[in-house]
């Protein structure tokens, strides 16, 4: 149905995001009716069927939305009607969707321990649990693949092991045990597991010797110092993990973005802490995003009453 | 231990109350040196005055920060001590990164020579 649109479309430069634009293409294709028969029941429709799981991704879908309206409207030579969405943004979200990429600090804590794989005494793989462990505590992709070794500095105040992790502008603290010793692993750590698939056996790959703290897996043809994509990574690694039994948990779909999200419900569902805090420590969130994250705590505090855990 | 610890509550209190972008220079001041879990605890704990569990050297860093007059007073000769101790590993720890900068700098300095 959009086929003669999306070529000439996606190569004209109003594209901004092709990939994102060609999800939405894809979608508009399974919809059924076409856009400019639309009136804006149809557009409620549509962007509920995306199943976005935050405020951001709704607005851009609804932007991208109109965007490809407008060009088809402008190619088929009819008036451009701008279709407006009857509810707030927060009302598109796929709740379910987001509860299952949500985890708490407990959940947190078990996938630790099973990104780590332990064989013969030692543990393996503790590179995908810094990864997590970085997340959780508010370091974002770039942050994550741009840290270097150096950056880490351990030292004893108080009778308690602290981790100071230098970020691009600022400074990150980690004092939990298990967290520190997940990061003082990763750095001595030169060998990865490969755990077995039909395809391939079980085996073992060298980590480069680089100054990265997180680092990429020897291979003949790359001598990159960093890795592309910790968030990816972490996602690949988290998908072999399947779930945590119990839960609704689709760890196919987690992000660095995701358990950073996480660990805001998690810090918004404490009774003793001040809203405006959390945002100063996220620096760029905006209000509604907290509010809508506040939302979403009560919600998973609620889910959570009922599972009684 | 904080030799007036009631006075200095208050007067963080009051400043914070005042300025309301005080209370993320104290937040600031303890993710500096904790976690965030455990920064927004301490300060939770400061503001209701239970500043016992929060090490002297975080408490002088916050009354310096707020710009707090003769903030002196609130401490005593012992909790000087500590503070030197503390504050000398945490500066440490700051200029070894500075060093480290200043370094890389030098060294991209020659290269793009």
């Amino acid at each position: 149905m959009y086929e003669k649109y999306a070529e000439n479309f996606l190569e004209s430069g109003r594209a901004t995001e092709v990939k994102t634009y060609k999800t939405l293409i894809g979608k508009l294709e399974e919809f059924d009716k076409f856009i400019l028969k639309w009136e804006d029941e149809d557009l409620e429709r549509f962007i509920k069927l995306l199943s976005s799981i935050s405020v951001n991704s709704v607005n851009k879908y609804l932007q991208f939305t109109r965007e490809f309206h407008k060009y088809v409207a402008e190619v088929e030579n009819t008036e451009y009607k701008k279709l407006e969405l009857l509810h707030d943004l927060k009302f598109y979200i796929d709740l379910d969707k987001l509860m299952s990429v949500t985890i708490t600090h407990n959940h947190y804590k078990t996938l630790i321990r099973l990104l780590t794989i332990d064989l013969g005494g030692i543990s393996y793989n503790n590179r995908d649990a810094a990864i997590l462990v970085l997340a959780w505590n508010s370091c974002d992709n770039a942050d994550v693949k741009n840290l270097m070794k150096d950056d880490l500095k351990f030292y004893t105040l108080g009778g308690k092991e602290i981790c100071k992790i230098r970020l691009k502008n600022r400074y990150v603290v980690i004092d939990d045990k298990e967290e520190i010793e997940i990061l003082k692993r990763t750095l001595k750590e030169y060998k990865y597991f490969v755990t077995g698939s039909e395809r391939k056996r079980e085996h073992f790959l060298d980590l480069r010797e680089t100054k990265a703290f997180i680092r990429p897996v020897q291979t003949n043809n790359s001598n990159k110092e960093t890795v592309a994509n910790p968030s990816e990574l972490l996602s690949k690694a988290l998908s072999k993990v399947e779930t945590i039994p119990g839960t609704n948990l689709n760890l196919y779909e987690f992000s660095i973005e995701s358990v950073k999200r996480s660990k805001i419900i998690d810090l918004l569902r404490r009774k003793d802490v001040d809203i405006n805090d959390i945002k100063n420590i996220l620096g760029k969130s905006n209000s509604s995003d907290i509010y809508w994250l506040s939302q979403i705590s009560v919600l998973m505090e609620r889910q959570l009453k009922q599972k009684g855990s | 231990m904080l030799s007036q610890a009631d006075a200095y509550v208050f007067e963080v209190k009051r400043l914070a109350e005042r300025d309301p972008k005080l209370n993320n220079t104290i937040v600031n001041v303890l993710l500096r040196h904790l976690s965030i879990n455990n920064a927004l605890t301490a300060k939770e704990n400061l503001l209701k005055g239970n500043v016992a569990n929060i090490p002297v050297p975080y408490l002088i860093e916050i009354a310096k920060e707020l710009n707090i007059k003769n903030y002196e007073q609130y401490f005593s000769d012992e909790d000087e001590i500590k503070i030197g101790e503390v504050l000398n590993i945490v500066n440490l720890i700051e200029k070894d990164h500075l060093n480290i900068i200043k370094r890389l700098n030098k060294i991209e300095k020659k290269v793009g020579e």
